[in-house]
C-alpha cells in the first residue's frame, strides 16, 4: 500500500463519493422510470416468462457487436480476468510460443440446478488478446477434468479440440480457426480424441471410437475430407513422421486375426502401405524420420528403420516402471525412476539430474538444455527447472499445476515456463523470476472473498458446493484434509492424481469410508468396481478426514461432486486445488 | 411508508391486471432509489434497468404478502439487490464484461476529459469498481452507499455476516488497491 494512503475512514468517504458518483452516471444511462412504468403496464408477461426480452436481445446485439470489435482490437492490452469459479485446464503454448490456449471450467451454482461450461480461451503470451473461442454446456466436471486433446496446427492459425456432447457420453473433435470464424463440429458420435496436425498443417488425425473399437481418421482443416485410416478398430495411438507422409500406431490385428500383443505399425499419410515395424509401442521419430522409436518395455528404447530395411538398434535401456523424454535432439532421453531422473546420451553417457525417485518430468527446454519436472522438497513442492547437465534443482513456482510441457516453444524460448497457479494462467522464467500473470482469475469461493491461507485444510460443502475452490495444507509429511458436508445428500470427493488406499478415507468417529470410482455421470450405479479407486463419499451431514502418507508434488486438483441416485446429466460437479504451503511460508 | 395499498385479490395476478395508474405510482417512488443500488450491483445500467424492472413486477405482484409497509423499502432493496446479483451473473457474459471493461473506461477517459468531474484517481477506482464480484459490489452498494448495517446487508443479501464482512474487506482492498495507483 502506499504510504500516502488516507486512513480507513477517509477512504470510505471517498468510496462513498465515488459510488454516488457512478450511481448517478448509471442511473443517467438508463431509462427513466416513466418509461420502465409504461413498459410494465403495457406489455403483460406469462408468469414466468423473463423481462424485457427486448432489452436482453439488443444487450445481447450489442454484445455482439462488442465481440466482434474486440476479435479485431486485439492490441497490447492488459491481462483480463477470467470470472470466479473459472479453473484453468490445459495450457498449451502455440507453436510458435506467442500465444496460449487453454480451456476453463466455468461454474454458475447460481443456477438451479448448478450449471459449469467448459470454454475454449486463447490469449497472447503477454496476456494481450484474451478471447473465448468456444463455449458449451458439459454436464459433469468429468467432462471437464478430462479436458485434454487440445491440439495447435503448425502454423498456430487452427486449433483442435474435444468437446463434451450434452446429450450423450464420448467426445468429439471440433476445430476453430483463430480468424474468428465458428468452431467446425468435426465427429458428432462415439468417442472421438484429436491427437496431433500433421506437419503442414493440412490435415488433422484424431481417434475415433465407436461400439467396436478405435480408429483412426484425419480430416482437413476446414473439417471437410475426413478419411478413415484404420477399419479393424483396434488401432491405437497415432504420430505423424516428420515429412508428414507417415503415420505410426499400435494395432493388434494381423490378417484379420485380434493378437495377444500389440504391435506397432506404420502406414502412409492417407492410410495406405500399412506394415509391421515391431514390438509395441510407438515412441515417436528421429529428427530425420528414417527411424521409427519403440518404447519395447523390457528391450528399452528401440529405433527401428521406417522402410523396414535394416536391423534395428537399442537408443536406451529402461526399466519397466521408467518415464521417459526424447530431447530435441532425437537421441538424447531423459529417464524418470527409482533412481530420480536420469539423462543419457546416445554415446552411452549417463548423467543423475536428480535423485528422488517421485520426481515427475514435464518437458525438455527446446534448446535441450533445462529439464522441467514436478517435485516435493524441503523448501516447496511445485514445479523445478534443472539444467540438464546436472546441478541444483531451481524452483520456479510452488504449487504450479502443470499439464503437459510447460516450456515455451520456438528458438528463443529457453526461458519461459506456463502453469496455472492460484487459478491464473501464469508464466514464468526457468529461474522462477519475471513471473506474468497471463490471464488473471477473480480469487473464487462460494462465499467470495477468501483467497489461499495456511489454515484453509478443511472444506465445507454446501448445497452450491464446496466453499471455495483453492485450499492449501502445511507441506509435511502426509496429506490430512477434512470435509464437512452440510447438506442433505451424499457427496463425492474424487483424488484423480491420487492413489488412494482402504482407510485412508474415515469419518470423525474413526469408521473407515470404502473407497470407490464414479464415472461420468456420477450416480451410485455408475461406481465402476474394476476401475482404481480414487474417491470416497461424504454421507448427509458427515464429517470426512482423508489421511495420506504421501504428499504428491505441488498442487492437486479433487473433483467434488453431488452424488444422484439413478444419474444425473446436468448436475456438475466442481474442481477444487488443494495448495501445500512450506511451514513458515505462504 | 405506504405509498402501495395491498391488492384485494391477493392472487399475485398478472402485471397487466392491475391497475396501471397505482402500479405507474409504485414504480415512480421507488425506481429512483433502485435503479442507483442495482446500478453499482450491476455496474452496467443495461442490466440495472432489467434487475430493477424485474425486481419491481414481483414486488408488485408479491406486495399483498408484505404485512408491514414500513418495511417497504428494505423489502424492495432486498429483492432488487438479488435480482441485480442473478441478473448481473448471468447475463455479464465475458464478452460483455470485455466491452465494458476495456471500450467503456476509453469512453470514459474522453468523458472526463470534457468534465469537471474528478480527476484521474476516478478511473482507476471505476475500474477497481468494475473488476469486483456482484457480491462484492453489492456488499458495497448496500454498505457504504445505502447506508445499512453489516448484519442489515448480510440480511439483504442472504449470507452470514461473516461472509459480508469478507466480501468488504476484499472490495475494500482492491478499492484502495486501485485508489493507491493514483496516489
Amino acid at each position: 500500500m502506499n504510504s500516502n494512503m488516507p486512513d480507513d475512514d477517509t477512504l470510505d468517504r471517498q468510496f462513498r463519493r465515488f459510488l454516488d458518483l457512478r450511481a448517478e452516471e448509471l442511473a443517467l444511462a438508463a431509462a427513466p422510470a416513466s418509461a420502465v412504468a409504461a413498459l410494465m403496464t403495457r406489455e403483460p408477461r406469462e408468469s414466468g416468462r423473463r423481462p424485457v426480452i427486448r432489452t436482453a436481445l439488443l444487450a445481447a446485439a450489442i454484445a455482439l457487436v462488442a465481440l466482434a470489435i474486440a476479435l479485431v482490437e486485439v492490441g497490447n492490452r492488459p491481462p483480463s480476468p477470467l470470472g470466479a469459479r473459472s479453473t484453468p485446464l490445459s495450457v498449451v503454448w502455440s507453436p510458435d510460443g506467442a500465444k496460449l490456449a487453454f480451456f476453463a471450467l466455468t461454474i454458475d451454482a447460481t443456477a438451479s440446478p448448478t450449471t459449469a461450461a467448459r470454454e475454449l480461451y486463447v490469449v497472447g503470451a503477454d496476456g494481450s488478446g484474451l478471447r473465448r473461442l468456444d463455449s458449451r454446456p458439459t454436464r459433469s466436471a468429468f467432462d471437464a477434468f478430462e479436458a485434454g486433446g487440445l491440439a495447435w496446427a503448425p502454423d498456430a492459425r487452427h486449433l483442435a479440440y474435444s468437446v463434451a456432447p450434452a446429450a450423450r457420453d464420448g467426445s468429439d473433435v471440433a476445430i476453430v480457426g483463430l480468424d474468428g470464424s465458428a468452431p467446425i463440429q468435426v465427429t458428432s458420435s462415439g468417442d472421438a480424441r484429436p491427437i496431433a496436425w500433421s506437419p503442414d498443417g493440412d490435415r488433422l488425425l484424431y481417434g475415433r471410437s465407436g461400439d467396436l473399437g478405435n480408429d483412426l481418421y484425419t480430416v482437413a482443416a476446414d473439417g471437410r475430407d475426413v478419411r478413415q485410416l484404420t477399419i479393424d478398430h483396434r488401432a491405437q495411438g497415432g504420430t505423424w513422421s516428420p515429412d508428414g507422409s507417415q503415420i505410426l500406431y499400435e494395432d493388434d490385428v494381423v490378417g484379420g486375426t485380434q493378437q495377444a500383443d500389440s504391435a506397432t505399425w506404420v502406414m502412409a499419410w492417407d492410410g495406405s502401405g500399412k506394415a509391421r515395424l515391431g514390438p509395441c509401442c510407438s515412441a515417436g521419430w528421429s529428427r530425420d524420420g528414417r527411424y521409427a522409436y519403440l518404447d519395447s518395455g523390457g528391450l528399452g528404447l528401440l529405433a527401428v528403420p521406417a522402410d523396414g530395411l535394416g536391423p534395428s538398434r537399442p537408443l536406451v535401456d529402461l526399466d519397466q516402471n521408467s518415464g521417459w523424454l526424447l530431447a530435441p535432439d532425437g537421441v538424447t532421453v531423459a529417464v524418470s525412476g527409482d533412481a530420480g531422473i536420469v539423462v543419457r546420451g546416445s554415446d552411452g553417457s549417463s548423467t543423475s539430474v536428480t535423485s528422488d525417485a517421485y520426481d515427475s518430468l514435464l518437458g525438455w527446454s527446446p534448446d535441450g538444455k533445462y529439464l522441467a519436472f514436478l517435485g516435493n522438497r524441503a523448501v516447496s513442492a511445485g514445479l523445478f527447472s534443472v539444467p540438464a547437465t546436472g546441478g541444483p534443482p531451481t524452483l520456479v513456482a510452488a504449487n504450479a499445476w502443470v499439464e503437459g510441457n510447460p516450456w515455451r516453444p520456438g528458438s528463443d524460448g529457453v526461458d519461459r515456463l506456463v502453469f496455472v497457479l492460484d487459478g491464473d494462467v501464469v508464466s514464468a522464467a526457468a529461474d522462477g523470476s519475471g513471473l506474468i500473470r497471463v490471464v488473471r482469475r477473480e480469487i473464487a469461493t462460494a462465499g467470495d472473498g477468501g483467497s489461499v491461507t495456511a489454515s484453509g485444510d478443511r472444506m465445507v460443502i454446501g448445497p452450491d458446493g464446496p466453499d471455495r475452490d483453492l485450499y492449501s495444507i502445511p507441506l509435511g509429511s502426509s496429506f490430512a484434509f477434512t470435509f464437512e458436508n452440510r447438506t442433505d445428500q451424499p457427496w463425492v470427493v474424487s483424488f484423480p492424481a491420487m492413489d488412494l488406499f482402504q482407510g485412508d478415507c474415515h469419518e470423525s468417529n474413526g469408521a473407515i469410508i470404502s473407497l470407490a470410482s464414479y464415472v461420468d455421470p456420477p450416480s451410485p450405479a455408475r461406481n465402476d468396481p474394476d476401475t482404481p479407486p480414487d474417491a470416497c463419499v461424504i454421507g448427509p451431514h458427515t464429517t470426512m478426514s482423508v489421511d495420506q502418507p504421501f504428499i504428491p508434488n505441488g498442487a492437486i486438483r479433487l473433483l467434488v461432486f453431488p452424488l444422484i441416485a439413478g444419474g444425473a446429466p446436468g448436475v456438475p460437479g466442481h474442481v477444487v486445488t488443494v495448495y501445500f504451503v512450506a511451514p513458515g511460508g505462504s | 411508508m405506504s405509498v402501495v395499498e395491498p391488492t384485494t385479490d391477493g392472487t399475485g395476478a398478472t402485471v397487466a391486471a392491475l391497475d396501471a395508474a397505482t402500479l405507474s405510482s409504485f414504480v415512480e417512488a421507488h425506481y429512483p432509489r433502485l435503479i442507483r443500488l442495482a446500478a453499482l450491483v450491476c455496474d452496467d445500467a443495461t442490466d440495472a434497468q432489467d434487475a430493477v424492472q424485474s425486481g419491481l413486477e414481483r414486488a408488485w405482484r408479491k406486495r399483498s404478502t408484505l404485512r408491514d409497509q414500513d418495511r417497504l423499502p428494505t423489502w424492495l432493496d432486498r429483492i432488487v439487490v438479488r435480482e441485480s446479483i442473478r441478473v448481473s451473473r448471468t447475463r455479464r457474459s465475458w464478452t460483455s464484461r470485455l466491452f465494458s471493461s476495456v471500450r467503456e473506461i476509453e469512453v470514459d477517459i474522453v468523458d472526463l476529459r470534457d468534465s469537471n468531474r474528478p480527476g484521474d484517481e476516478w478511473l482507476d477506482l471505476r475500474t477497481a469498481f468494475a473488476r469486483l464480484t456482484a457480491d462484492q459490489r453489492a456488499a458495497v452498494a448496500i454498505h457504504l452507499y445505502c447506508g445499512y448495517s453489516v448484519a442489515e446487508t448480510a440480511d439483504l443479501v442472504g449470507v452470514p455476516v461473516e461472509t459480508v464482512r469478507s466480501r468488504l474487506r476484499v472490495a475494500r482492498e482492491r478499492l484502495r488497491s486501485g485508489l493507491g495507483e493514483a496516489h
